[in-house]
């Protein structure tokens, strides 16, 4: 359907190497299906389904690396307010002897907000704790098709999650946040921009379903590359590169 | 039936489903075969009633203040004074491992932090100086599980807020477990350098060492300080007060007396030490102030855990910053991800352990595992011994966070039932699961250890035996002898009316 060539050098799905397909056609003694020759050749089948696979995981790979990327911006920057806010509470209520209403409540949405948008990429590079000694004792085939049950096994806890998640977020009960009013209200925003603007519990909520969102997405790369590779072999579709801030130890 | 979600968590954690789905699948399947969908959506909002807790702030921000000191050089200076102080003995340099590890304790809540820091810093040293490769690896290793048990602590921390203990009585517990390990680790290294023909270390051997004017006039002064308070605090009931409670015009002529007695001792100090010493002193003055910050925070009541942690970041960015300029603005962006991205995974974890434990408690896993239990034995020195087992075995394959909250809500509640005191259980766990991170074949530690060393994990493994004996001793003494871990937080109020003598010596005193 692309017009390929399957056969090894000719190759035109870009740097993928077809061991496993290779073998495969060889079992079925099929033909390159341009230039008919060789050993080495593929079905349309294949041919279709791998490309596929390449066309929507690159799409998938660019979108999660692009928002995954301002997400660990926003979560450092976010950090970095966490512990000026605690700072200004401890000096607030120790030098000034005044406790402020509001500096634990923001600090704490800031966390939740945080831990939402940078745990997808922990999740992306292999950050979550997990007991990898049965796979790494497989076969590679074997192993790969552990994983994917462990991969769609996740992806359906996040997506039984995010049901909950946006529930809980959409729920007709909002509650107005107490703390962080009275700082809108102390510092005369409103009043100063003219605006009607007010914090809700909700604003909290809905980073949970941001970051399980986010995670599906990284689920779906993570699946997809690993179809990938049971198709095409190890050497196939490669990890993107990890953050530089996550890479030393 | 729905006690089942614990054998059927146990097969998803074994064949490698991260901890976080696994708490969530098992129990989650279970309910909706059980038809308790109601009880689904109550997980979910334990999970983020779980995460959104001011407590919790504690973990990034200790995290991040570990990550700031090892960039800040800090390190560096802990090392050179471990080495003056410690480092002439005959296989100085394991022994200056040891004690810096026992420092960087006091400031980090992280082993694996501990073994990065120090691994590359001293295993290139200590193999410059004659010893192998991989005992310097393994000593790295093993010496770095003391960073989660003196205060401050990671692990103590989520233990503290999964099981509703208090953090400043867990710190206040770890502090003896912690001192305990670091001089087991001491005599062992003492009597293998007897053994093995140990190379000894120079007493100073960064000579060259200089101290800029500001800094050594801040540790002049922050030393004197401290001396100080020591000497007003022990002898503050002398003074004579008036009946208002303000000092007499004598009090006031004891104070100027204390204050020239500790600048004496300075003077003396000064005539005694060479100037190299004086000068790696002064220059871990203002690093040692950290654990005093936070123990002394936290353990005086002045300051909760997230505000210690807080302070602590702002002291650490303070010194990189602006006092030993060993830290630049350009690289901040990167240690706050890194320290962002690594608590947002125990955040995570802690929210689905807030969730299972509700399971657990709906399941009444708790009560049937503790009755299936006791018809095996109830002797309690027995039990303690079977559960110390468990624990060694789970954390010889798990990260010690992830255990803890797993196996908190199950087991502690069996425990505590027994009367054994909820702080003197909560170091056994942390203890326990802090060494599996030294345990082949998973330890995490490990393998930091063979990442900075280049040594294989395995002949690490076979290095660190002696070692991890000790440690295991330590687990017993610690276990039996319930006094070791509730001697200072009953001496600072926060256990009451505990059995400090436990079940060996409690036959012997009445």
């Amino acid at each position: 359907m692309f017009g390929l060539h399957l056969c090894g050098d000719k190759a035109s799905l870009g740097p993928i190497p077809i061991r496993f397909l290779d073998k495969l056609s060889h079992f079925l003694s099929l033909h390159c299906p341009v230039c008919g020759g060789s050993k080495r050749a593929m079905t349309e089948f294949w041919e279709g389904r791998l490309a596929a696979i390449s066309a929507v995981l690159s799409v998938i790979t660019r979108i999660n690396t692009t928002v995954l990327a301002l997400g660990r911006t926003i979560g450092w920057i976010a950090m970095m307010a966490m512990v000026a806010i605690i700072l200004a509470q401890v000096f607030f209520r120790y030098a000034l002897n005044s406790a402020l209403p509001w500096p634990e409540e923001a600090a704490r949405a800031l966390m939740i907000w945080m831990m939402a948008l940078v745990a997808p990429s922990a999740y992306r590079w292999g950050g979550f704790v997990s007991i990898d000694l049965l796979a790494d004792a497989l076969p590679r085939m074997a192993r790969n098709l552990l994983l994917l049950a462990i991969f769609v096994l996740s992806l359906i806890v996040l997506i039984i999650m995010l049901g909950h998640a946006w529930t809980h977020f959409s729920s007709p009960i909002l509650f107005n946040s107490s703390g962080l009013n009275r700082l809108l209200q102390d510092t005369g925003i409103n009043q100063a921009f003219g605006t009607n603007f007010e914090f809700r519990t909700s604003y909290i909520y809905l980073a949970m379903s941001v970051c399980l969102a986010l995670m599906i997405g990284v689920s779906a790369e993570l699946i997809l590359r690993l179809l990938g590779r049971i198709a095409a072999g190890e050497d196939a579709f490669p990890t993107p590169d990890m953050p530089a801030a996550m890479g030393s130890e | 039936m729905l006690t089942l979600f614990l054998p059927v968590f146990l097969v998803l954690l074994l064949i490698g489903v991260p901890v976080f789905f696994a708490m969530l699948f098992a129990p989650g399947v279970m309910l909706w075969l059980n038809g308790q969908e109601r009880d689904i959506a109550l997980m979910y909002r334990n999970i983020f009633n779980g995460i959104d807790n001011g407590v919790l702030l504690a973990i990034p921000f200790f995290m991040l203040a570990g990550e700031l000191m090892n960039k800040g050089g800090i390190t560096e200076r802990l090392v050179t004074f471990s080495q003056a102080i410690i480092g002439s003995v005959r296989g100085g340099l394991a022994q200056v491992n040891i004690l810096s590890s026992m420092l960087f304790a006091g400031m980090s809540g992280s082993a694996v932090a501990d073994t990065s820091a120090l691994g590359s810093m001293l295993i290139p040293a200590m193999e410059k100086e004659g010893y192998t490769r991989r005992f310097a690896a393994a000593i790295t290793a093993a010496s770095s599980v003391i960073g989660p048990i003196i205060p401050p602590s990671g692990i103590m921390i989520i233990y503290a807020y999964v099981m509703e203990v208090s953090v400043a009585a867990l710190f206040a517990g770890g502090i003896i477990p912690g001192l305990l390990v670091g001089v087991g680790l001491m005599v062992v290294t003492r009597a293998m350098a007897n053994r093995y023909d140990f190379p000894p270390a120079k007493r100073v051997i960064n000579t060259g060492l200089e101290i800029d004017f500001s800094e050594n006039w801040m540790a002049r002064i922050i030393a004197r300080l401290l001396v100080f308070v020591l000497l007003w605090a022990s002898l503050r009931s002398f003074l004579p007060v008036d009946g208002e409670g303000s000092l007499t015009v004598v009090g006031w002529a004891g104070i100027v007396a204390l204050i020239a007695v500790t600048e004496g001792i300075f003077r003396l100090l000064r005539m005694i030490m060479s100037d190299e010493f004086r000068i790696v002193s002064k220059r871990a003055v203002l690093p040692l102030l950290t654990p005093l910050i936070i123990l002394g925070g936290i353990l005086g009541g002045v300051a909760t855990p997230t505000e210690a942690s807080a302070l602590a970041v702002a002291y650490a960015l303070l010194l990189g910053l602006f006092v030993l300029g060993t830290l630049k603005t350009k690289e901040l962006p990167a240690i706050f991800t890194k320290a962002a991205i690594t608590s947002s995974v125990v955040l995570l974890l802690v929210g689905a352990a807030m969730a299972f434990k509700t399971v657990v408690s709906l399941s009444y896993a708790a009560e049937n595992l503790a009755a299936w239990i006791l018809t095996l034995t109830s002797d309690p020195l027995m039990l303690l011994l079977l559960i110390n087992l468990l624990l060694f075995i789970v954390g010889m394959f798990l990260d010690a966070g992830p255990a803890i909250i797993i196996l908190g809500p199950i087991l502690a509640p069996i425990f505590i039932n027994m009367g054994i005191d909820p702080v003197h259980f909560a170091m056994i766990m942390s203890v326990n699961l802090t060494v599996g991170l030294a345990t082949p074949p998973m330890g995490l530690v490990l393998f930091v250890a063979s990442s900075v060393s280049g040594v294989k994990v395995e002949t690490i493994s076979k290095t660190i035996l002696p070692f991890l004996a000790v440690e295991v001793f330590v687990i017993f003494l610690i276990t039996y002898f319930p006094a070791i871990s509730l001697a200072i937080p009953s001496w600072l109020g926060f256990v009451q009316d505990a059995d400090l003598l436990g079940p060996i010596l409690r036959p012997f005193f009445s």
